[in-house]
């Protein structure tokens, strides 16, 4: 089910409903109204599928039963294991299988010995990546002695299903939101109203900004050979804020849907494009992936500490894998070792937590050498982008190769007015609220209902008018 | 929570009011030929595009072509339910029917998934008239209708045409005399456009029910008698070779046999010009090899006129008399 369907239009408040004026009374009835109603919300796109969440859920929870009970270090070390091999096989088979099946058989080949393999038709679970990786987090917590595994099987079902954030994230920790199943959730009007709030910013990024960029973007992506540099220039750029307005949009809403049931998750963007370099692009961009990444794979190979060699290994690695947790395609792990291009000559000079407050911080405008920083960061975004976009290595180089030419210069053959103006204004309001956890969250200093009110509705009435003519997937759900 | 509830509910409340107000003004051209109707009508034609343009102007009554490319006998139905208000007492309705009608399926599925053929009724029809209905549909071409009206005009797009029109001037041609093509030439054309035609309608023809067909059929025939009206089937003329590329038993099996049960159930009058003699030996008449040309419809016209007159249908003295010259 889509957020931006009118399926989840119909399906929000019957579970609203039923969250606060039918099962409000009893915790555990709460918790299985959750987890049913994300059963259902996941069955609805491919019932199939809900196999691996419910096998996943319990493997996991037994694990972390048994890892408590367990005082032997090897016998743990194998618990461990159980559940990293189940959680990743699935991962790996339903999304790396054909992938790894097509290079190995290539390599052989390079080599001079034929093999053969029989690619499988796969179908990949919407948001295989995110739960596992969510429930992986449980399991490794509990065997870290960081987090006490939990009893109740349908509050840890909740935890690794709950809808706002199944299919795409943000991929919470069981630190943070497992124990607010635990606790007896009661209705908050000004929580409520900001979860309101952020929907609705969600769905303008989403539904106005991404999806109209979307059109060109794929438009220019499509016919790279036909267009002139400049607008393979507005096709990056297209795709880029496609990108940002679609996956931020898509945690806007969860993160709001989630406050609306008084549950709070975790900021998972912080308005990347603002920032100064790569580094911290890094730390305001898919926040949730990155900690991930940090926790469980860059401290536990040593981090930013050891020596010079180490530390270009250890990056490499965490952004090579971030790349390639994404598809099942090189140019994935080119956007990934890209990015740690970006970052190294940063971490060498251990100016990569320079910048750690938010642009302007204090004003309202950046000085020039802030504005000049962040204008050059968002370029080297912007050229990573095409890799993630492209729809092979070839194509990001042909794209690339033509985007640099002299016509680079030229007017654009392809320069939408109305969705530029759109862009613009999501960046002005995402400036102005910079400073926050989303831009309108300033919206709840409004005093007056009655203005408070007519602003949401008139955002309401600006994603009515300009939202695209097409219901599109979010692009993450690919992932 | 009570405020809360109280906050959505006017929002959403606000937001189905404002696209209400946004959606009303302009439609599409064929949803406005049913919603702008201001006199009563004395005689209509439904039907697909073989019931297209009678010479009404020929009549001293008020008529009107509510007939629309492709259409099915479900939405001649509903249309004609939809038109049922503004039809004067003993209305004439011609109902033209094609080779291909029966067996269409009623929201045309052969034209794909997305299936714009239905978008337009949505914009007049009430939800009970449109099979299938669904509100998300609704909605969503509610909302492409208000986004088409509030839409930006492309200025690099219109700077462009603007550049192409100017080159296009300078390098204008001197402009070629249209030639009239010959006789051979309109037959060849005719011919050809027989055979791919009849091929598609053939093609067509497999997606629907009959059964149903038949049944909607009768219903309109019989509604209308009820309410005093007076319909009328009819086959329009085709070009000779257009018939030619049907199989005779197929016509009989698929077409004939259901026309010729209906009209004698419900005693109503059936006139078959698909093969009339002064037609469908006649190039000029035809604009392609299944529908009439300029001068078709208006020889057309007065003959289905007269006939009309012949068979008690229409009083003689509705008919204009040709001005002298």
């Amino acid at each position: 089910m889509l957020f931006n369907s009118i399926d989840f239009a119909v399906f929000l408040p019957i579970v609203f409903f039923l969250y606060w004026f039918v099962t409000n009374k009893h915790l555990k009835l709460q918790n299985l109204l959750i987890v049913l109603a994300s059963y259902f919300f996941y069955g609805w796109w491919d019932w199939r599928f809900l196999s691996l969440i419910v096998f996943s859920t319990l493997v996991d929870y037994t694990v972390g039963l048994a890892l408590k009970k367990e005082e032997v270090k090897v016998k743990r070390k194998i618990l461990l294991w159980i559940s990293i091999v189940v959680n990743l096989g699935f991962l790996g088979f339903f999304k790396y299988y054909n992938f790894f099946l097509d290079n190995f058989v290539s390599a052989f080949s390079f080599f001079g010995y034929e093999i053969s393999g029989t690619a499988l038709q796969i179908i990949l679970p919407v948001g295989i990546s995110f739960y596992t990786f969510q429930t992986l987090s449980y399991t490794i917590d509990v065997y870290r002695q960081k987090l006490n595994p939990t009893k109740d099987i349908i509050a840890f079902a909740a935890f690794v299903s709950f809808f706002p954030q199944l299919v795409a994230g943000p991929i919470e920790r069981a630190s943070n939101l497992l124990p607010q199943f635990y606790k007896r959730r009661t209705f908050d009007y000004s929580k409520a109203t900001d979860g309101l709030r952020q929907i609705i910013w969600g769905l303008f990024k989403k539904m106005v900004i991404a999806d109209n960029c979307a059109t060109y973007a794929n438009e220019i992506f499509n016919n790279s050979a036909d267009y002139n540099g400049s607008t393979l220039l507005m096709g990056a750029v297209f795709f880029t804020f496609q990108i940002y307005g679609d996956f931020s949009g898509y945690s806007d809403i969860a993160i709001g849907t989630s406050r609306l049931f008084g549950f709070n998750l975790k900021q998972n963007f912080a308005f990347p494009y603002f920032s100064r370099d790569i580094a911290e692009f890094w730390r305001r961009w898919h926040i949730s992936l990155s900690t991930w990444f940090r926790d469980y794979l860059y401290i536990p190979l040593g981090g930013s500490r050891g020596s010079k060699l180490m530390k270009v290994r250890n990056t490499f690695i965490i952004f090579v894998v971030s790349g390639f947790w994404h598809g099942a395609n090189w140019t994935f792990i080119i956007w990934g070792a890209l990015n740690a291009l970006y970052f190294l000559p940063l971490l060498l000079r251990n100016k990569n937590r320079v910048h750690l407050e938010v642009i302007a911080a204090t004003k309202s405008l950046p000085t020039f050498r802030e504005g000049f920083n962040m204008f050059l960061t968002f370029g080297l975004t912007v050229l990573a982008w095409v890799f993630f976009r492209a729809e092979n290595i070839e194509h990001a180089i042909s794209y690339l190769t033509n985007m640099f030419t002299a016509s680079v210069f030229s007017l654009p053959e392809i320069l939408p007015l109305d969705v530029m103006a759109l862009v613009l204004i999501l960046l002005i309001v995402e400036w102005v609220g910079r400073r926050q956890l989303y831009a309108l969250e300033g919206l709840q200093n409004v005093k007056s209902r009655i203005a408070h009110f007519s602003i949401l509705f008139v955002i309401v009435i600006v994603i009515l008018l300009f939202m695209s003519n097409t219901e599109q997937e979010f692009i993450y759900f690919q992932f | 929570m009570r405020k809360f509830l109280f906050e959505i509910v006017a929002l959403v409340f606000l937001l189905i009011v404002a696209i209400h107000l946004l959606d009303k003004g302009e439609k599409s051209p064929g949803a406005m030929r049913f919603e702008k109707i201001n006199n009563e009508l004395d005689i209509i034609t439904l039907g697909n595009s073989h019931g297209g343009g009678y010479k009404f102007g020929s009549l001293k009554l008020k008529g009107g072509a509510f007939n629309r490319a492709g259409n099915t006998i479900f939405y001649d139905l509903q249309n004609y339910k939809y038109l049922r208000k503004h039809l004067s007492d003993s209305a004439i309705i011609i109902l033209p029917i094609s080779y291909f009608s029966f067996g269409l399926e009623e929201n045309r599925v052969d034209r794909g998934t997305v299936n714009p053929f239905v978008n337009e009724f949505y914009e007049y029809l009430p939800p009970t008239s449109i099979l299938g209905y669904s509100i998300k549909k609704d909605l969503s071409l509610r909302i492409n209708r208000i986004q088409k009206k509030v839409q930006l005009p492309d200025l690099l797009k219109q700077l462009q045409q603007q550049q192409q029109k100017k080159k296009k001037k300078k390098k204008k041609k001197p402009k070629k005399k249209k030639v009239q093509p010959t006789i051979e030439q309109q037959i060849a054309a005719l011919e050809k456009s027989a055979k791919s035609a009849s091929k598609h309608h053939k093609k067509i023809f497999g997606y629907g029910e009959p059964s149903r067909n038949l049944a909607y059929l009768s219903d309109l025939i019989s509604d209308a008698q009820k309410n005093g009206f007076r319909p009328v089937l009819i086959t329009t003329p085709y070009y000779q070779a257009y018939n030619e590329s049907y199989d005779k038993a197929w016509l009989k099996e698929n077409y004939y046999r259901h026309i010729n049960k209906i009209s004698t159930a419900s005693k109503t009058a059936y006139i078959d010009y698909s093969n009339d003699s002064i037609f469908s030996s006649d190039p000029d008449n035809f604009k392609n090899s299944d529908h009439l040309s300029k001068k078709g419809k208006i020889v057309f016209s007065e003959i289905l006129f007269r006939d009309l007159v012949d068979l008690g249908i229409l009083n003689k003295e509705a008919i204009k008399q040709p001005k002298k010259k």
